[in-house]
């Protein structure tokens, strides 16, 4: 379980992009005179990933972690930087390195529209030349782990964004490549065929050893799936640990969700941080550095007709607005952060 | 191989899955045929001559017939594919393949001509023959045929491949693409016969290799008699062969230095 798969070292890529000007003539200046500018899109990345583990990377819009999974999957050259992905060298020796390698980008598909599902799966097999009993097996299997036995034979233009997401998901793995990298595999589908994706995934990663990269925009799917989180954030990496510490991030904060018998007057819990109140329930927040959570708990009951009180965790939506919208790295659990 | 053919086959199905279209096609070619018939019988009999610059009457008829022939034989449009490629993003998923896009490109190319043959060359062939008889083919200049536009259709799609990778550096090639698309029609003999051109016109053809796209196989086609040796067989063969060899060299090349570059769009 301990050994390394993946080991990325100071990992650079900076793009030189044409400026362009609003305007009509400035289109023809920009034919004769052209302005460039770099945009350092990865700023230096050190990770390293284990053998069988689910790793969720996220990040806002444009952090760069597109740039980074491209790097890592070889399509990319770096600016700087090394990578070592099971001894290979992902740009330099790509021909080689993919057949290693599962690939799902949940917004663009690979299955052949015109033609059934098993067309593409039986053109995969003669590029990973997988023996026929193996393709039969493994097919056979995931037919029933993702309940798609009957769809494999309609064409793929008739089938649900969810039957395709399956099917797709089926291309990336049915080499059984012990890497697999999966960009949005849920996008836009129902919860039950995200269940559906997300249990297949882990069933992967248990029986086959089989290490999943995962980036997604759906917390769900990082809660659900991920054994760690790397949060990338204008080209670094300002979050690498586990899930448990994620959820736990602001550890000194506590959320209190108080529903009262009868309606309270507003005025009488302004001596709390409240972040949001109904007619007859209330959330505060508690920095439990600042104040006794006991003590403090004890007042409401004493002073208010409470009906429940529940203790959270800050959500980690919250966590994550938090991190996003701040710079600093925060890498690391213990460490004292900045909360604004 | 067994990945070449199979991917050679799902570009047949892909392809077979709307066959109506390539019918349609079929009706157009009777019209062009007829219009070369008046055309050329009315010019051949004003000339008072059995023969223009070598051909014969029918040779000349045919001639536009047997351009239209070798463009079923040789078409592709890798070019485009490998620029829709870049522009979506798609390039990033057919990298990630342990299949080389030459390949790819090249399977799908054979697969889309297969069907071409089937549903556009014989019928047309078919029609043709019983508008207006081939009097001057053989079954040794047809086997002749087949080889030299088997070698133009590597070429047409080698040149292809050049320039679907130009469009790494202009992002979208659609105008040199054009450029090359007149220079190959006009060079290359489907506008007019070479022979028509003037001398040096004809040199500097000689040395490029558009010609072999067009004007060798439609010559080899019509049975023309300045190709009837072994010898001038041969020749072109070797010839298409070498360019062949030197242009794969510099599509290698350019796939190589402009991977390094290249920034698959799209997130």
């Amino acid at each position: 379980m301990d050994e390394i798969i993946i080991k990325v070292q100071g990992l650079r890529k900076t793009f030189k992009k044409l400026r362009k000007k609003e305007g009509f003539l400035s289109s023809f200046r920009s034919l004769l005179i052209r302005d460039f500018e770099r945009i350092h899109s990865v700023k230096g990345i050190d990770m390293e990933i284990r053998k069988g583990e689910i790793r969720g990377i996220i990040g806002p819009n444009g952090a760069g972690k597109s740039t980074t999974i491209k790097m890592l999957s070889g399509i990319l050259f770096p600016t700087e930087g090394t990578v070592d992905v099971m001894g290979f060298t992902p740009w330099l020796d790509r021909e080689r390195y993919v057949r290693h390698l599962g690939v799902l980008f949940g917004q663009k598909s690979q299955l052949w529209w015109d033609l059934p599902p098993i067309d593409t799966f039986l053109l995969i097999k003669e590029m990973y030349r997988i023996p026929e009993e193996d393709f039969k097996a493994r097919l056979n299997r995931f037919k029933s782990m993702l309940q798609i036995e009957r769809i494999i034979y309609q064409p793929v233009r008739t089938l649900s964004l969810g039957e395709r997401m399956k099917c797709e998901l089926v291309c990336a793995v049915l080499h059984e490549p012990p890497l697999v990298f999966l960009d949005e595999p849920t996008i836009g589908l129902d919860i039950v065929s995200k269940e559906t994706i997300r249990e297949f995934i882990k069933q992967m990663s248990r029986d086959k050893q089989t290490t999943f990269i995962v980036t997604t925009h759906d917390l769900a799917d990082i809660e659900n799936l991920c054994d760690r989180v790397t949060i990338i954030n204008k080209g670094t990496i300002v979050f690498d640990d586990s899930m448990e510490r994620l959820s736990s991030y602001f550890s000194n904060r506590k959320v209190v969700e108080i529903k009262f018998t009868q309606p309270v007057e507003e005025k009488l819990l302004d001596s709390y941080k409240v972040i949001s109140s109904g007619a007859m329930s209330v959330s505060i927040e508690i920095d439990t550095g600042e104040f006794d959570l006991k003590k403090v708990i004890f007042e409401i009951l004493d002073r208010f007709p409470v009906l429940d009180v529940n203790i959270m965790n800050i959500p980690i939506e919250e966590v994550i607005k938090h991190i996003y919208s701040h710079e600093e790295k925060v890498v690391g659990y213990g460490e004292k952060v900045g909360v604004g | 191989m067994r990945i070449f053919l199979k991917s050679i086959h799902i570009a047949l199905k892909v392809n077979l899955a709307y066959p109506r279209d390539y019918l349609i096609s079929l009706v157009i070619y009777p019209f062009i045929l007829i219009l070369n018939i008046h055309l050329f019988t009315s010019i051949y009999a004003y000339s008072e001559v059995s023969h223009i610059k070598g051909y014969s009457l029918s040779q000349m008829i045919w001639y536009y017939g047997a351009t239209t022939f070798v463009w079923i034989f040789i078409f592709n449009f890798t070019d485009r594919r490998i620029s829709n490629y870049i522009l979506t993003g798609e390039l990033g998923l057919r990298l990630l393949r342990p299949v080389s896009l030459f390949q790819y490109e090249m399977a799908n190319a054979i697969a889309l001509r297969i069907v071409g043959i089937l549903f556009e060359f014989i019928p047309g062939m078919v029609i043709y023959s019983l508008i207006y008889s081939p009097n001057f083919l053989t079954i040794a200049s047809l086997l002749k045929f087949f080889a030299v536009v088997a070698l133009a259709f590597v070429l047409n799609y080698v040149l292809n491949f050049i320039i679907g990778v130009t469009a790494f550096i202009t992002q979208n090639n659609a105008g040199f693409k054009r450029l090359m698309g007149a220079v190959t029609t006009l060079l290359g003999g489907a506008m007019i016969p070479l022979d028509f051109f003037p001398g040096w016109l004809q040199t500097v053809c000689d040395y490029l290799p558009f010609k072999y796209l067009f004007y060798e196989p439609v010559r080899f086609f019509i049975n023309h008699g300045d190709i009837s040796t072994a010898e001038a067989f041969y020749r072109v063969i070797f010839i298409d062969i070498a360019w062949i060899a030197a242009l794969y060299i510099i599509a290698k090349i350019a796939w190589k230095l402009m991977l390094k570059n290249v920034v698959v769009a799209g997130g």
